[in-house]
């Protein structure tokens, strides 16, 4: 029984779409968010500093590629290509965010400024929350089985099938 | 023969991804700044059209009193030819103050009010380094950003670095150049630096009609 219930569970997480909407949650976040910080770089990166979580060279390293690989992944993900390499960018990300999320929390700051730049500032704990479900879908997207993904570019331009599911569910289904 | 179509695709999405990024990378300083006003490195602090068909190079010290009725000069032709004029602020410090006022200028112009302190100086130059933090708290600037910047002379080599540009391009004073020519009046009047700028013009025309 539980065997089952962990194989539907596998098989909900790699639905076609429930990995799209996962996707466009994840990349859609990243895109809004490196778009908001770009223009603003500058900003972004002495917002880092102020965090005093990294030696000044390394948060400068951060604050200054963190904008292009949001993007670079929030576009990957949208548009459904090296998903799971993205995945997994999203969730070192979404840690990352968290650590700064809890750093602040801790010196008692109310709101996280650093999130999408200067144009939107968030409440820490809704801050938060994004982090927490940016993390659960690119963990899911990470564990789903390779299959045919909607709207996805890898899908089409590999021509791949959702057999696999689709014996699986055929399968539960028996 | 797929996957290398699909590596193809990959890459023309990370390039036009990269590129996109690039162009918002790049307007930042613009929209600090403003529409009509740029700045690039080494070159100066710019006000007005970029193709506007007269530079006016001015070379200011906020502790000279004639620079300063020069810069209100500049201004006001400003005003008066919006599309033929642009203005290339560049610093030209003589004294160990004025060179911190110009640090002042630079810390303004990295949170985006180099112009509104430029403007701020035009009208009353500050007497000494607290009026000068003053007028930047006046201006809304984060302050501790401010007082960081202008007492680590975090400006101090730029400012440096503009002033030795300067002298190594022949400007022996502060002065101003319409379109790579000095203009001679000391300050001279409204009307005698628009008679420049008018000539300068009909130079300009007359060489486009030949």
């Amino acid at each position: 029984m539980a065997a089952i219930n962990s194989r539907k569970t596998a098989l909900i997480f790699s639905n076609p779409f429930v990995n799209l909407i996962l996707r466009l949650f994840v990349g859609g976040t990243f895109v809004l968010s490196a778009v908001t910080k770009l223009p603003h770089h500058s900003q972004f990166v002495e917002i880092v500093k102020e965090y005093d979580l990294l030696p000044n060279y390394l948060a400068t390293g951060y604050g200054n590629a963190l904008p292009w690989i949001e993007l670079v992944v929030g576009v990957y993900l949208i548009l459904g290509i090296l998903r799971k390499y993205s995945a997994i960018a999203s969730i070192l990300m979404a840690v990352s965010f968290m650590v700064a999320n809890i750093s602040s929390i801790a010196q008692g700051e109310h709101s996280c400024g650093a999130c999408f730049g200067e144009t939107i500032s968030l409440p820490v704990w809704q801050a938060m929350t994004i982090d927490v479900l940016i993390l659960s879908a690119a963990l899911i997207l990470l564990l789903a089985r390779d299959g045919r993904l909607l709207f996805s570019l890898e899908s089409l331009v590999l021509n791949r099938k959702d057999t696999e599911n689709i014996k699986q569910a055929n399968v539960l289904e028996d | 023969m797929r996957i290398k179509q699909y590596i193809a695709i990959v890459m023309a999405v990370t390039i036009v991804t990269l590129a996109i990024g690039f162009l918002l990378w790049n307007s930042e300083e613009q929209q600090a700044l403003g529409p009509g006003y740029s700045h690039t490195p080494g070159e100066g602090w710019c006000r007005g059209r970029n193709d506007a068909p007269v530079t006016i190079d001015a070379f200011i010290d906020f502790e000279c009193h004639i620079c300063i009725d020069k810069e209100h000069l500049v201004m006001q032709a400003l005003d008066m030819y919006p599309q033929e004029i642009k203005l290339i602020y560049h610093h030209y410090p003589s004294s160990d103050f004025s060179h911190k006022l110009t640090e002042g200028l630079e810390a303004a112009g990295e949170q985006g009010k180099f112009w509104q302190m430029h403007d701020r100086f035009l009208e009353d130059v500050p007497d000494d380094i607290s009026d000068l933090k003053a007028a930047a708290e006046g201006l809304g600037l984060d302050m501790q950003k401010f007082n960081e910047a202008l007492d680590n002379g975090k400006f101090a080599e730029t400012v440096q670095l503009a002033k030795q540009e300067a002298i190594s391009r022949g400007v022996e004073q502060v002065s101003l150049f319409i379109n790579g020519i000095e203009y001679q009046k000391y300050p001279g009047t409204l009307v005698d630096l628009c008679h420049e700028i008018d000539e300068e013009l009909e130079r300009l025309a007359a060489n486009g009609s030949n």
